[in-house]
């Protein structure tokens, strides 16, 4: 019984070993070190295992998307201020209500479209299963919208 | 020398000895334990005898614990990864950006 005991002890510290080496190499640790700095960037870079050149490319896609939201984020609060201060004077006429409440989702459904376009645009410069892979994660998210979370991912400059 | 002298003389020597060895209260439990000591295996030898039950055993152990370490780091990944993209989002959606309610 001891030399059996002490058998199992050896085995389950053998196997104890095998689990903690395969749980801390079973992601690359570049990816993992990204996911854990927030760094949007290398994340893409790292997971969806682009060329130096894809990165690039990427890299200035976001760039240049990254005027276009902001424009849409400003047109969609413009809108949404008007909307909201109109249901508060109390005078508007119904058709005034509609109206901005039309022009709030139509802004809401031109930046959907925007980012979608956006986001097909980075899969396309990827290699195809990656792409694929890519707009898995992303689009079900934008079309749902339910990633209101606070943006604290780098991924522009200081700027955005 | 005649060796027919020298046992005459052993003989009688033989006779008187008397061996008065000091009593041990421990002799008896000494032996018994080193009876038993014989009678069971040293820990190599149990591994030697149940080699193959054990390196069957040890292999499963260690393929089950490999597999259940990567699937806890996939699965790891797999939650790090939807925050990631839900961070990623936020930085490109101006619905997320003009604070809109989610849907």
């Amino acid at each position: 019984m001891r030399h059996f005991l002490a058998t199992l002890a050896v085995v389950a510290v053998l196997a104890g070993a095998a689990g903690w080496l395969s749980y801390r190499r079973g992601a690359d640790p570049e990816l993992r070190a990204a996911l854990e700095r927030q760094d949007a960037l290398e994340w893409l870079r790292r997971d969806f295992e682009l060329s130096e050149a894809q990165f690039r490319e990427i890299k200035r896609l976001h760039d240049d998307y990254g005027v276009v939201c902001e424009e849409h984020c400003r047109n969609i609060q413009d809108a949404l201020d008007a909307r909201n201060a109109l249901r508060r004077q109390g005078r508007a006429t119904a058709e005034e209500l509609a109206a901005a409440d039309r022009r709030y989702e139509e802004l809401r459904l031109v930046c959907e479209t925007a980012i979608a376009t956006h986001v097909r645009q980075c899969a396309a410069i990827m290699s195809p299963q990656a792409g694929q892979r890519y707009l898995a994660l992303v689009l079900p998210k934008i079309k749902d919208f339910d990633h209101t979370g606070a943006p604290d991912v780098r991924l522009h400059g200081p700027g955005h | 020398m005649n060796p027919t002298d020298s046992s005459d003389r052993l003989a009688p020597l033989l006779a008187e000895w008397r061996l008065r060895p000091p009593p041990d209260p421990d002799f008896r439990h000494a032996v018994w334990a080193r009876l038993q000591g014989a009678a069971r295996p040293s820990w190599a030898g149990y591994l030697r005898a149940h080699l193959a039950g054990w390196t069957i055993a040890a292999a499963l152990a260690i393929v089950a614990a490999g597999w259940t370490g990567h699937q806890a780091a996939a699965a790891r990944l797999d939650a790090e990864r939807e925050q990631m993209v839900v961070s990623y989002l936020g930085n490109l959606d101006p619905r997320v950006l003009a604070q809109l309610p989610a849907r």
